[in-house]
């Protein structure tokens, strides 16, 4: 298992290597000059000029990328063209924020989409099951800004039970400006998170071992709980581990509506601004994180499924035995 | 399943408490006043570095900070005194500053000649706001309370540029020992001194005691950065805002109807034009530009594509800017631009493209006045691009017409006529019709090296009519500034440069 996590982690280097190559000359061939864009349709052009070498715009674009790679292995991702702060310490700093919105989106999604995709598979066919796919697919399809805006509406104006936007202070505050966000990311993951659960709950509900289960007398909710979840868990570990990935690197769209502080709000002034250090700093985090999120996805599957630990140990044995042999 | 939830439950619990800071103190005062003012905008500081951040979010926040030499009314619109105290015109090139004794800049440091001096070299050497004061020879300290500012030829507008909150003075000692520390600790003597800053989500500014004015109105300002319009708007109704700038206009209505909010409106500095490349043919032509001129219903495209906000366009100066002259909104008469068009050599029309850069509104302008030149039998083709592109290409001269937005930010015409409309100036710095006319080139400098009104006001009358003719622009629209606010506000006054000082405002509980 270790050297499978030390594996697993090299194999991020090619990756990174990969995100850096491509982002940064997407960003730098795409048409616009940062210099224009920082000091706007006003300036003359001596001050472009110097704004250009500032940035070192005025070099060959591969002289840039290998300074840019210089720097990065020196733990340096640069300063920001729009406002010449540290990018690792603005990433950072917003990290945080994204990462609680995250989590509580996920949160939301696992409290509503593993429960309902139980009982849909648990009712095949029934009413139920039909109106919560119904309802499942509506919310895949619901666009975030949408259901924010509506969640606002409600919530914040018409009840006046929650702050429309921003972050609260406090850890009352803080929670409370959470419950929109969250149920706007929430409700979208949990979609795809009932329909993950039914689907895999159907492939496990007929299986023997469940006829054998009811049969030796113990309750339906053991059944259902230890003998079909775990089993059905992994296909909807691995959904959920996509989105949380996702989720990591910043939830773009409800951000901006809620007016949440995150990475997600950082990545789009940066793009929109051409800010091609920000921009690249903020990816490079984001495919760190959904790297760690898929390994430990991966890790989590062993502790699911004893045969996928058993793979594991009789990959070390095998090993030992050709070692010995 | 259980496990999986309930660490998840710990990790966002522990994040929320790695997070939260500590609570907000929002008391009331006892006055009857609110202590804070609660205002949203649509995007974050920059720089709190007065000589780096111009975005209006920037300066919306960072002129409570900054004080400048001097500073112009926001409803007349005339120069008067800040740092400076008094001045004389000691020559058509210098002018003597009396500065202010006693004033303080937040962290205790005395202000005097020596600051000013080094805050206008400051602004000079800066690539981002030397456009502003580059007019400026030499800055020399006569006594420590008395500087001279020598031009290096005769400037009209000195006074109106100086009072652009680019110019705005800094604490010498404290930038000198780290040039970099304003972008994120600024420290000036305007009216709120800095108290932090959440990017992406709020400055905190806290009323500087010791103003030379008096203490502002309310102790508290903080400045929210709510990106979504929509947003902004449903905060205000909420009250978690007071005041809300750029209201969308799909939600001008609401607030309109809401007996508790009130939707304030004024002109802006801002026009939006059409400049057509007199390089190329047939935009050589005077009669094919008069043509276009007449050939757009200005009205219609405020009513439709505007809402019903913003004023047809006669210049590309707004009436709020000192040297306007009103020579009267083009006549709508596409009959006439078809003569005109014949008249021109072109009784069939011809097609040409009209760029414009990637932001809805200003597309949408474009498409509807594309519909219009189609009724005179121009086909025009809007090519959509990217801002930084369209700025380098239509700089050089590649387009056919250019749509544009220019702000006259020192609310003085020389900003604009000289940058859009002087021969030397083609290309970057901004004439993009690339005009060159002697008699023009002529008022431009009348109006700029003057610093007498009377010669001012005579030479801008005289450009505005000159340029009617030449018709080297067609301008289309003056934007509205808006915001709202709730009806407990008082004392908030619109300036149409778009970012307002709001030391005079208190909201009642």
């Amino acid at each position: 298992m270790g050297k499978y996590i030390v594996r697993r982690l090299l194999m991020m280097i090619p990756v990174l290597l990969g995100v850096t190559f491509i982002v940064f000359f997407i960003m730098s061939l795409t048409p616009g000059d940062p210099a224009a864009i920082i000091l706007g349709d006003q300036a003359s052009a001596e001050s472009l000029a110097q704004k250009r070498i500032e940035l070192g715009l005025d070099k060959p674009l591969l002289v840039r990328y290998a300074n840019y790679m210089g720097n990065l292995f020196r733990g340096d991702l640069g300063l920001s063209y729009r406002n010449q702060l540290s990018v690792a310490k603005q990433v950072w700093d917003k990290f945080p924020n994204t990462a609680i919105l995250a989590i509580a989106g996920i949160l939301v999604a696992l409290l509503i989409g593993i429960p309902v995709g139980i009982l849909s598979a648990k009712k095949q066919y029934t009413f139920m099951d039909n109106s919560s796919m119904v309802l499942s697919l509506i919310g895949v399809s619901m666009p975030n800004f949408w259901l924010g805006l509506l969640l606002s509406l409600l919530f914040a104006l018409k009840l006046g039970w929650l702050p429309s936007q921003g972050m609260g202070s406090g850890f009352f505050g803080l929670l409370r400006s959470l419950v929109l966000p969250a149920l706007t990311l929430g409700t979208g993951v949990a979609a795809t998170v009932v329909r993950m659960t039914r689907s895999s709950m159907l492939e496990v509900i007929r299986q023997d071992y469940i006829s054998t289960a009811r049969a030796k007398g113990i309750t339906e909710k053991q059944v259902t709980n230890k003998h079909m979840l775990k089993n059905a868990l992994i296909p909807i570990v691995t959904a959920v581990g996509l989105q949380f990935g996702h989720l990591l690197g910043g939830a773009m769209l409800t951000e901006t509506i809620f007016s949440w502080p995150g990475l997600g709000r950082l990545m789009v002034d940066s793009i929109t601004s051409k800010d091609i250090p920000m921009v690249l700093g903020a990816v490079i985090f984001m495919a760190v994180m959904f790297s760690f999120v898929n390994l430990l996805v991966d890790i989590l599957y062993a502790f699911l499924d004893p045969r996928i630990k058993s793979q594991y140990k009789g990959r070390k044995a095998a090993i030992r035995k050709e070692v010995t042999v | 399943m259980k496990k999986m939830l309930t660490v998840l439950l710990v990790l966002l619990c522990s994040a929320a408490l790695f997070a939260g800071g500590s609570a907000e103190s929002s008391k009331p005062a006892a006055t009857g006043y609110k202590d804070t003012i609660t205002v949203g905008q649509g995007a974050d500081v920059t720089s709190f570095d007065p000589h780096i951040g111009k975005e209006t979010p920037a300066v919306a926040v960072t002129n409570h900070i900054f004080d400048t030499l001097v500073d112009t009314d926001p409803v007349t619109g005339e120069v008067v005194p800040q740092i400076a105290e008094k001045w004389e015109v000691v020559s058509p090139t210098s002018y003597r500053f009396f500065i202010r004794k006693g004033l303080t800049f937040h962290n205790g440091e005395a202000l005097d000649a020596d600051d000013v001096k080094f805050s206008l070299d400051r602004a000079i050497a800066s690539g981002s706001v030397s456009y502003i004061v580059d007019f400026i020879k030499e800055v020399k300290i006569e006594d420590q309370y008395t500087v001279l500012v020598t031009t290096k030829a005769p400037y009209g507008p000195t006074l109106r540029n100086l009072a652009v909150p680019f110019a705005a003075i800094v604490p010498k000692d404290y930038v000198s020992a780290n040039p970099d520390i304003l972008k994120t600790k600024p420290v000036g003597t305007g009216p709120y001194k800095f108290v932090s800053w959440t990017q992406n989500d709020n400055a905190k500014l806290e009323a500087f005691e010791q103003y030379y004015k008096g203490a502002p109105q309310t102790k508290n300002l903080i400045i929210k950065v709510i990106p979504e319009a929509s947003q902004r708007t449903i905060a205000l109704e909420t009250g978690e805002l007071d005041i809300v700038y750029d209201v969308l206009v799909s939600d001008m209505k609401r607030v309109r109807e809401n007996k508790n909010l009130t939707l304030l409106e004024a002109p802006s500095l801002t026009c939006f034009y059409i400049s057509f490349n007199m390089r190329k043919p047939p935009f050589d032509s005077q009669l094919v530009r008069q043509a276009i001129n007449m050939a757009i219903d200005r009205q219609l495209l405020v009513d439709t594509v505007n809402s019903g906000t913003g004023a047809p366009a006669d210049e590309i100066i707004a009436p709020a800017v000192y040297g306007y002259y009103s020579t009267g909104v083009w006549e709508y008469n596409p009959a006439k631009a078809k003569q005109l068009l014949a008249q021109a050599g072109y009784p069939n029309g011809f097609s040409a493209t009209l760029w414009v850069n990637n932001n809805q509104s200003r597309v949408e302008m474009c498409q509807a006045i594309q519909e219009m030149l189609r009724e005179i039998g121009i086909t025009v083709k809007v090519e959509v691009m990217e801002f930084g592109t369209f700025i380098s290409r239509t700089t050089a001269g590649e387009h056919d017409m250019g749509y544009f937005g220019w702000v006259t930010s020192t609310k003085d015409a020389d900003y604009t006529y000289y940058s859009l409309q002087h021969s030397s100036q083609q290309g970057a710095p901004g004439n993009r019709s690339f005009i060159a006319d002697p008699e023009v080139d002529r008022l431009v400098m009348l109006g700029r090296t003057s610093a007498d009104t009377k010669v001012r006001d005579a030479a801008y009358k005289d450009l505005a009519i000159k340029l009617k003719e030449v018709a080297n622009n067609a301008p289309i629209i003056y934007t509205a500034i808006t915001a709202g606010a709730n009806k407990k506000v008082e004392g908030f006054v619109l300036d149409p440069i778009g970012y307002h000082r709001l030391e005079t405002v208190k909201v009642s509980k």
